[in-house]
């Protein structure tokens, strides 16, 4: 067969039934990937607002209000959430242009998915370290407070071998963690990345 | 807030190039059920993107790129799999004698193109629509000189691809 002559008939054909009213469908939300990120990073900022509210309203009232500076730290980690949010919007704002030619959307969206994913597994890794630090300066602090017994060092553990055993836990959470993560995201991720960059090598080819 | 002219001007250049978001479809997807998910998304991506078409290129140019970008890197496939054309998906003829024998071609056309990369199957689509190398140009993004290559292996591949398939058959 001819393609020339194939192209012919590839004109003369009549165009499908369409699946329903196209009225219909303007309504509708997208599917897309990039749709349904924004659709998760929704739900994922309704949840930490809902459990902050909750927690940062308990730890105001509880206690006669003896904990209300953990009240002030879970608002300030409530705000950088806020901000982690506002960085993965924007990334994801950024990471697709429809009506852009081809390559250059397959483009930039490799350059932001690859930006996005660095940002997921840096987000990611450093919450260990900073929970660690929180938990050790303030969380134990205040618990032994309200528990009656102001001494950091219980049970005949050494101040430095408390700090030693701490910092090795969270050296080594933090490690497991950034693993972990970098798995989650390849998985995640990966294989849509690859897909991106072998079809932009197809262009280049 | 999009006026209900806005959306009827829309809705009217869309009916008049449906036929191009179905061809679209039809190369990138074998599932029905799927075909209709990416028709709905194409025509979805279109309105979002309505409000910024101001006419600096042609319609059916600023469509095909939304409907390649949608079906190229917009959705994720569940499998990778080649399911021949049913009946029901054949493509349609007006009635005359040789009716079947059109079908039967574009059947095999159609199965064709599925088999070449997602990248040459546009190309391809784009050469059957009788797109000159300016227009695929400006959709693409592919310089003229890389798509005059690209464009004649694509049409080795497709020419081999339906030989397999007929002495397959």
């Amino acid at each position: 067969m001819e393609i020339d002559h194939l192209k012919e008939l590839w004109q003369q054909q009549e165009p499908e039934k369409v699946p329903e009213n196209l009225g219909l469908l303007l309504g509708k939300k997208s599917n897309g990937p990039i749709a349904k990120m924004k659709r998760n990073l929704l739900v994922e900022l309704i949840i930490v607002v809902i459990t902050y509210g909750i927690t940062i309203i308990y730890f105001f009232t509880a206690f006669s209000g003896r904990l209300n500076s953990l009240a002030w730290v879970y608002l300030f980690i409530g705000l950088v959430f806020v901000v982690y949010f506002a960085r993965k919007n924007k990334l994801l704002n950024a990471m697709e242009c429809m009506s852009c030619q081809v390559r250059s959307n397959l483009s930039k969206q490799v350059t932001v998915l690859e930006k996005y994913t660095r940002f997921y597994l840096l987000a990611g890794t450093a919450i260990i370290p900073l929970l660690a630090l929180y938990s050790y300066l303030v969380l134990i602090p205040q618990s032994r407070y309200v528990n009656g017994s102001r001494n950091l060092s219980q049970g005949g553990t050494s101040f430095l071998l408390e700090i030693l055993i701490w910092l090795g836990a969270t050296i080594l959470l933090t490690i497991a963690f950034y693993y972990l993560n970098k798995w989650y995201v390849k998985k995640l991720y990966g294989n849509h990345i690859n897909k991106l960059k072998l079809m932009l090598e197809q262009m280049e080819d | 807030m999009q006026t209900s002219t806005s959306q009827e001007d829309f809705l009217a250049l869309v009916e008049q190039h449906k036929g191009a978001i179905i061809k679209v479809c039809s190369l990138y997807t074998r599932r029905r059920e799927e075909k209709d998910d990416l028709f709905q998304e194409i025509v979805i991506q279109l309105w979002k993107a309505w409000p910024n078409f101001k006419g600096q290129s042609k319609f059916s140019t600023w469509l095909y790129r939304i409907a390649l970008n949608t079906a190229i890197s917009g959705l994720r496939k569940k499998k990778t799999e080649i399911i021949l054309m049913s009946g029901e998906d054949l493509p349609h003829f007006p009635d005359t004698d040789d009716q079947k024998e059109r079908e039967e071609k574009m059947r095999a056309l159609y199965d064709a193109i599925q088999k070449l990369p997602e990248i040459d199957r546009a190309v391809v689509l784009l050469y059957l629509e009788d797109k000159n190398y300016e227009e695929m140009e400006d959709i693409l993004g592919i310089s003229q000189g890389t798509l005059r290559v690209k464009m004649n292996r694509a049409k080795e591949k497709l020419k081999r691809n339906i030989q397999t398939m007929s002495y397959g058959n």
